[in-house]
């Protein structure tokens, strides 16, 4: 149903007013639209002037999973063959991006390929030597280290706090003054019930070694 | 923004499936990340050690960056406040008015111009609209979905028009639900209460072919009456059944694609011109989204979704169907000045028939096929090593209503450190009429009186020019600060028109574009993590509004829209973790009034708490308690509905595995 008035209810001040508006955004918005290709030519001066490169937390953490790689003996039968990858999974959400791919693709330890696999779940984790497992999953992360815990994977926390539940090292930032670090502890009883060894070259360089079982309370 | 356990870490490639184009994209090439990688791999512990990181992750550092007033919610975040519907979760946030009406309606908007119609507010999940181009709002009742299965909500504040197109103007909800690959495994979920009567969700997560994930799941609810103010019993319990799947493959040569689609069924009961009856809601959708790097570097997004709503409310039949598809490309970040273009179309199917006693309404057409679709361009330009970043764009929609709407934004960002940004932005963006304003003659008989609302289909779009201000700074200790200042500028707002008087006792009026207004705010969120185990979040929304009609217009009612937005909100959140299993979170919120002539709302202060127990191999039990200080409050009113939110416990298990 068409209104017969309608033409008749605008008033007729309204539309050349808000049409003359209409003009004014256009030349603006194409005027500021022009700034950027202007300012083209004096961007080159300010390429000189660049910024330090931002180093990302998981890009130092990439770097250590790789060091790791090299220090570490797995059981002979953890590997197919003497040529074998060290693999290096990645449980549940991925915070390296791609940094962790970068840092090991072409890169050899202990004479072997080192590969990355994301794990879309616990039951994806057979095959991997090493088993990084992100923030924010702390829920998961009991329960997923349980599963490990006697199997020859190395366990890999994103937090300090993942070695108490049975992780055998852990990768934590420390806020200093000076800015934030990464730092790394190792937990020796965890990697023994995994039947791994932790090469004695790197503890020293950790910032927290658990040494032996905590002892069990309530059993004399 | 931060929550506990979680600070960063995202996937970069995730970051990009819904990246803003302008708002967000260009951060991505902040730094020349591999040469940090490679160079980092010969360092020896010691070196590794002594390198200063960032522990914001590349999304993070997104939002950090952006030149618009966004904010996050996580999936932790909801998680931890205890909110079951997703209108409430929306209350984190700053900028963001939330009002129950009753058990199952709310109004949403931010920015001002709440209600049920809450028109100039455009939510999407995973990229589909929520907005019905139909009575131009959002139904929320219909569109809720598993909280469980959210990554984040993004809450943009202010006109999103150059990349969202039309109804993007006070500001756009983009809620991201987590890929398939994030939610392998099984949960199970169950939960009891007094007003949250029960609740199930069940989700089983699974691999599906080569570098494919998938999940299926089954929600259902009840939920109990709202308290009575004005009648004996609201009658407005509701309950709801929905049933979903998400995959996600990403592909060997860096092409991802992701499908979601999901079922429902509503019952809600309610009162229809004072009697008890039912309303039946059900629908679904079905949506493919494909990303890929062309050759040459440029980022090629493609999606297209069908999403179809059946309601039969009191005798009101209405059905909308709508196809929507979607391209768009971005052109290598790695380049100091960035391009971004892309094209939509969406077809709209919406057939309507309304009859109850007392009020006759008829749509011209019955069935309306509506046609909305455009062009968006844009370029950025942020030189390699500079400070600032500068984006201009625009998108020309064309809809059947009111044919092309130009949509333009200037946004700069200017970040003197790597702990500060400073933004401006100014942005245009159009409401265009819905099919209710188009198409509807409303006639509402009373014994002796005839009152008619006559299709307007002259309607032109409304306007809104929008200023904005940000500051965002993070400091030691987990120190967050996110604050924004914004006016707007709004033109041809929709107002009655009292038509001339045909009999002395029918009174017709339609709808023109005759008023104008303003309004000015700031949002505030400052996030602090004194310890890792324990994070304070406080937010704050000030707005203030003010309207006026052009000289001859008989319009009452536009001035009143500022009297149904809290002039302040304020909020206060603890999140605290004890020891390793126990986790207890307070939330406190203060609200003010709603000072409507004759529908005074008062102001509210309320709590929620919460306290929740990890019991090992993947069981958590969790007891909530909802608006603890006081018996029940009013929050927001519509027409003749007055119900309250009433105090409120419940009990919710968990299982992983």
């Amino acid at each position: 149903m068409r209104n017969p008035n309608s033409s008749m209810l605008r008033p007729a001040a309204v539309r050349p007013a808000g049409a003359g508006l209409a003009r004014c955004w256009w030349v603006a918005w194409t005027l500021l639209l022009a700034a950027p290709l202007a300012t083209q030519a004096g961007s080159t001066v300010m390429l000189a002037a660049a910024t330090p490169a931002v180093v990302t937390e998981y890009e130092v953490k990439a770097a250590y999973l790789l060091r790791f790689t090299r220090y570490i003996e797995w059981p002979a039968a953890s590997f197919a063959s003497p040529v074998s990858p060290i693999v290096i999974g990645v449980l549940g959400r991925n915070p390296f991006g791609d940094a962790l791919e970068r840092t090991v693709r072409g890169m050899k330890s202990q004479g072997r390929d080192v590969t990355v696999r994301l794990l879309g779940g616990i039951k994806e984790a057979g095959g991997c030597h090493m088993v990084f497992i992100g923030r924010g999953q702390e829920r998961d992360e009991a329960a997923w280290l349980a599963v490990l815990r006697n199997q020859p994977v190395v366990t890999i926390t994103d937090s300090a706090d993942g070695l108490a539940r049975g992780a055998i090292l852990a990768l934590f930032v420390e806020e200093l003054p000076t800015g934030a670090r990464v730092a790394f502890a190792a937990s020796l009883p965890a990697a023994q019930a995994a039947g791994v060894q932790l090469s004695a070259a790197m503890l020293p360089s950790a910032r927290k070694v658990i040494r032996a079982e905590p002892e069990q309370k309530g059993h004399p | 923004m931060e929550i506990l356990g979680k600070s960063s870490g995202r996937e970069i490639r995730r970051a990009l499936d819904f990246v803003v184009p302008g708002l967000l994209l260009p951060v991505v090439a902040l730094a020349d990340p591999a040469s940090a990688s490679l160079a980092l791999r010969e360092l020896s512990f010691e070196e590794l050690a002594n390198i200063t990181v960032t522990t914001v992750s590349k999304r993070e550092e997104q939002y950090f960056k952006a030149a618009a007033a966004v904010h996050v919610i996580t999936g932790e975040d909801i998680r931890r406040s205890g909110a079951l519907m997703l209108p409430e979760v929306l209350r984190l946030s700053p900028g963001v008015e939330v009002g129950q009406i009753n058990s199952r309606s709310y109004a949403v908007a931010m920015r001002g111009f709440n209600g049920t119609a809450s028109n100039k507010l455009l939510p999407l999940v995973d990229g589909r609209s929520l907005y019905s181009q139909r009575f131009a709002s959002t139904i929320w009742d219909i569109r809720d979905l598993p909280l469980e299965e959210v990554e984040q909500i993004e809450l943009i504040g202010g006109p999103g028009g150059t990349t969202w197109g039309a109804n993007a103007v006070n500001g756009v909800i983009n809620i991201i639900t987590k890929s398939a690959r994030d939610t392998q495994g099984d949960l199970w979920v169950a939960g009891a209460g007094t007003y949250e009567e029960g609740f199930l969700y069940a989700r089983h997560g699974f691999a599906a072919g080569q570098d494919g994930w998938a999940r299926i799941y089954v929600k259902a609810f009840q939920r109990g009456d709202s308290e009575p103010v004005n009648v004996a019993d609201n009658n407005d319990a509701w309950s709801q059944v929905r049933s979903g799947f998400r995959y996600d493959r990403a592909s060997r040569d860096g092409g991802q694609t992701t499908v979601t689609g999901d079922a429902f069924y509503s019952d809600a009961d309610q009162l229809s011109s004072g009697l008890p009856d039912v309303a039946h809601s059900s629908g679904g959708h079905l949506l493919a989204r494909h990303l890929n790097t062309l050759a040459g570097g440029s980022q090629l997004r493609l999606q297209g979704y069908l999403d179809v709503i059946r309601r039969d409310s009191g005798g009101s039949l209405s059905q909308a169907d709508v196809l929507d598809l979607d391209l768009s490309v971005a052109t290598p970040s790695a380049q100091s000045t960035t391009y971004a273009w892309g094209a939509n179309y969406r077809l709209s199917r919406l057939e309507d028939s309304v009859n109850s006693a007392g009020f006759v309404s008829d749509f011209m057409p019955v069935e309306r096929w509506f046609n909305q679709g455009g062009f968006f361009v844009e370029a950025t330009h942020q030189p390699v090593g500079s400070t600032y970043r500068l984006t201009a764009g625009t998108k020309a929609e064309y809809n059947d209503f009111t044919a092309w709407e130009l949509m333009p934004s200037v946004r700069g960002a200017w970040m003197p450190n790597q702990d500060t940004t400073f933004w401006a932005a100014w942005s245009r963006a159009a409401r265009i009429p819905s099919r209710f304003e188009n198409d509807q003659s409303l006639t509402i008989s009373t014994p002796g009186s005839l009152s008619r609302t006559l299709p307007s289909p002259d309607l032109e779009a409304e306007i809104l020019n929008a200023f904005e201000l940000g500051w965002r700074w993070r400091g030691p200790q987990g120190v967050y600060v996110d604050a924004s200042v914004f006016q707007h500028n709004y033109t041809r707002l929709v107002t009655n028109h009292t038509l001339p008087i045909v009999t002395p006792v029918e009174d017709d009026h339609n709808l023109e574009n005759l008023g104008h207004g303003t309004s000015r705010g700031a949002e505030v969120q400052v996030v602090w993590r004194p310890q890792t185990w324990w994070q304070w979040q406080a937010v704050y929304t000030y707005l203030e509004q003010s309207f006026a009609v052009a000289p001859g217009s008989t319009d009452t009612a536009l001035v009143q829209v500022a009297t149904v937005s809290p002039l302040h909100q304020f909020s206060l959140r603890s999140s605290w973790n004890i020891g390793a299993s126990w986790e207890l979170d307070a939330w406190f919120r203060s609200v003010a009034k709603l000072p409507q002539p004759g529908r005074l709302i008062p102001g509210y202060q309320t709590l929620d708490l919460r306290l929740g127990k990890q019991l090992g191999h993947g069981w958590e039990i969790s007891l909530t308690g909802q608006n603890l200080l006081e018996d029940s409050h009013m929050e927001f009113r519509f027409f003749t509905v007055r119900a309250a939110v009433a105090r409120g416990f419940y009990l919710r298990i968990e299982r992983r595995h």
